[in-house]
């Protein structure tokens, strides 16, 4: 028999083949690429690496191997979701008759002796025993967890929206980076980012107004470990507030961009170096942080000379007054000083090289993010939906009691779609409730 | 004796009451002696005192939780997953076998906690966030249900491979031990999705970006993926009896190698936690 493909979509093989695909790719992609950066393997698989990034193995996530089954499970998912709707609108208001109760997972049947009182009709809920009117069978069914109709649907939804929230990122979400020293303006427009990682439909990340790192705050454990950092900002222009201050954890938001920081930071001591023309070029090195309070960094080359420099950073964050810089010439040492701002090092030639201030310098991350509801609502129906389906058991009762003399037929019955078996201590409740021998 | 000194008793002494209760245990299933479980079940409740009195001298001496470092994963771990058994067979007593079967997993994890370099290291700021608590204490508890659905899979097992013992006389029979099994994955999928979206919530506060494919981030949708598939394999094709205890159990290596080892194999985000 031919199926259709939205038959063929829905097919429990397909999707579970699908949800293993992406799980197979995603171990992949989790395992690969450090295997290929192991110089080890690289050097004794040369052929493997090659294939390997010929079949784009290598960044897998961007592949098709990753994409295929990705958009083939949505297809599914959306289709299962559809049908699992449909299914819970006619299922939900649907009550069930006794006889659907004939193979139900806990049944049973009992005399009991005949109830003193009588009323006729057909009860609709309630845990009481039905009252039975001679000849006449009367029952009871009670229906439990019907929310647990919801859970699959929700659940699956909210997988969907999260996928649609990435591809909403991917497609117009943005980040950029960039390395900012105490005292520097990021000037509108996007050139001024160190990086740019705009989304395949999105322009890239640009302030409309300047913006101003006025301060680098840090606070340091006493083995130099970074407690807290935070930095304050000052934006030109009208409108917003003057001063904001973005910590870690803790972004802000200007111009419908995100800033925040990470823990990369330190203090950015700022050399001096002769131009050729009489004149100074100002550069600040930025230092990491090398353990026991000391931060190292190296400049960029001047006339074939380089700085490395070394401050001490105390808990409260502040620079020493002094900074180690040695000069090197390749690999070889050209001058050593320690200097204080204002001070210079006199280089071979008899030029020099002059500390100025220490301020500090962090790095800032901007991220434009068209998808934060979605992916919030995404999560949400998720969890609702997971939680439904894991925590609400469903299950319908019947109770039938048909009059014989001085005593009564009772059948006593439970169905439940999932997870029938724990019902066992609920059947035998409901069967001592009603007279019998649970 | 220094805080330190008084943390490792208390952890050695829950140490001996976890392993006298396991001993009780297995008495009372092997020589069918219900009395002596009762016991067990008192002993091994007991040693959660000193267990919980350590965890709350290293928080109040590190000042932060205990999600640094192995020390304090896996004694965390281990209480969480102590607490959920006890809680279950506290309300169902004939599921004593499952204590034995999870007890010594549990020692274990404690073990290798304890011996592990315990030296208290400062809370860097990235890691001072609530969705930090979110996501470590749910993935805790992921982990302590997973554990049970471990272990009531070998149960399982061993009864379908024809296993005689007392111990496994006691438990329920073999359709109820398999739903719970799957219940305890529904509760470990529940805990665990909510790890990776805390996971994720925090990442976007801290980084400015939802999903990474950080090696352990990447791990933990398979071990997502994995559990869901073997829910829909159940679900869809009634995976039964041996095949979806061994489906469990493949499922739960996959969590451990993403909670414990790959954090050790690949750099990661997550790697600083627990070196």
């Amino acid at each position: 028999m031919k199926r259709s493909p939205s038959q063929a979509l829905k097919n429990p093989k397909l999707i579970l083949g699908e949800i293993s695909a992406i799980g197979l790719v995603c171990a992949v992609g989790a395992v690969l690429p450090f295997a290929l950066e192991s110089a080890h393997f690289s050097g004794e698989h040369p052929e493997l690496v090659r294939w390997v990034r010929l079949l784009g193995l290598d960044n897998v996530f961007a592949s098709a191997w990753f994409l295929a089954p990705l958009v083939l499970a949505c297809a599914s998912l959306s289709l299962v979701v559809v049908q699992q709707f449909r299914r819970a609108a006619q299922s939900w208001p649907r009550r069930l008759k006794p006889e659907q109760f004939q193979k139900a997972l806990f049944r049973a049947e009992f005399d009991r002796p005949a109830q003193t009182h009588a009323s006729g009709g057909k009860a609709s809920s309630g845990g009481k025993a039905p009252s039975a009117v001679e000849g006449q069978t009367t029952s009871v069914i009670h229906s439990k967890g019907r929310v647990f109709l919801l859970g699959s649907p929700l659940f699956h939804t909210g997988l969907l929206v999260v996928v649609l929230a990435g591809v909403v990122r991917a497609l117009f979400g943005a980040d950029a980076v960039m390395d900012l020293v105490e005292g520097e303006t990021i000037s509108p427009g996007p050139a001024v980012w160190n990086g740019q990682f705009p989304g395949y439909l999105a322009r890239p990340i640009s302030l409309n107004r300047p913006v101003v790192l006025t301060k680098v705050n840090s606070v340091l454990y006493p083995d130099g470990g970074l407690k807290k950092l935070s930095a304050a900002f000052a934006t030109e222009g009208s409108g917003e507030p003057g001063n904001i201050e973005v910590a870690v954890n803790k972004g802000f938001r200007v111009d419908g961009t995100r800033l925040h920081v990470g823990s990369d930071f330190g203090a950015a001591p700022t050399l001096g170096w002769p131009d050729g023309q009489g004149g100074t070029a100002w550069e600040a090195v930025l230092t990491t942080d090398f353990g026991k309070g000391a931060w190292q960094g190296v400049s960029s080359e001047h006339n074939g000379l380089r700085a490395h420099v070394r401050t001490l950073v105390d808990a409260e964050g502040k620079a020493s007054s002094e900074t180690d810089v040695r000069i090197m010439k390749g690999s070889v040492l050209a001058c050593a000083a320690t200097l204080v701002v204002g001070q210079s090092a006199t280089l071979p030639d008899g030029s020099k090289v002059t500390l100025g201030r220490v301020p500090f310098w962090i790095r800032l991350k901007a991220s434009r993010d068209p998808s934060t509801a979605l992916i919030y609502a995404g999560f949400a129906l998720i969890m609702t939906g997971a939680t439904i389906m894991f925590t609400v058991v469903r299950f319908d009762t019947c109770v039938l009691v048909t009059p014989c003399g001085d005593h009564e037929r009772v059948v006593v019955a439970l169905h439940a779609p999932r997870f029938g078996p724990l019902c066992r201590e609920r059947f035998a409740r409901l069967v001592r409730e009603q007279g019998g021998v649970g | 004796m220094n805080n330190f000194a008084i943390e490792a008793s208390f952890h050695w002494a829950a140490v001996a009451l976890y392993i006298l209760g396991t001993a009780l245990f297995a008495y009372a299933l092997f020589f069918a002696r219900p009395g002596a479980a009762r016991w067990a079940l008192w002993l091994t409740g007991a040693g959660l005192l000193p267990h919980s009195a350590a965890l709350a001298l290293r928080y109040f001496s590190v000042g932060h939780g205990p999600y640094m470092l192995k020390y304090e994963v896996l004694s965390s771990n281990t209480w969480i997953a102590v607490v959920m058994l006890l809680l279950f067979v506290w309300r169902r007593r004939d599921w004593n076998a499952v204590a034995l079967l999870v007890m010594p997993v549990c020692i274990l994890m404690m073990g290798l906690g304890l011996f592990s370099n315990p030296e208290a290291r400062d809370l860097p700021p990235t890691l001072r966030s609530i969705w930090l608590v979110f996501h470590v204490f749910f993935n805790k508890l992921a982990v302590g249900a997973f554990l049970l659905s471990a272990g009531a899979s070998v149960a399982l097992l061993l009864r379908e491979r024809g296993v005689k013992g007392r111990f496994l006389e006691k438990l329920p029979d073999a359709e109820t031990v398999e739903s719970y099994m799957i219940r305890f994955i529904g509760f470990g999928f529940l805990f665990w999705s909510t790890t990776i979206g805390a996971g994720a919530i925090w990442a976007n506060q801290s980084w400015g970006r939802y999903w990474g494919w950080d090696p352990i981030e990447t791990w933990s949708l398979v071990t997502w993926l994995c559990y869901g598939a073997l829910l829909h394999a159940r679900f869809f094709f009634r995976l039964r009896g041996k095949a979806a205890a061994w489906g469990v159990l493949a499922c739960f290596l996959v969590s451990i190698l993403t909670v414990l080892i790959f954090p050790f194999v690949f750099p990661s985000l997550h790697s600083a936690y627990f070196q």
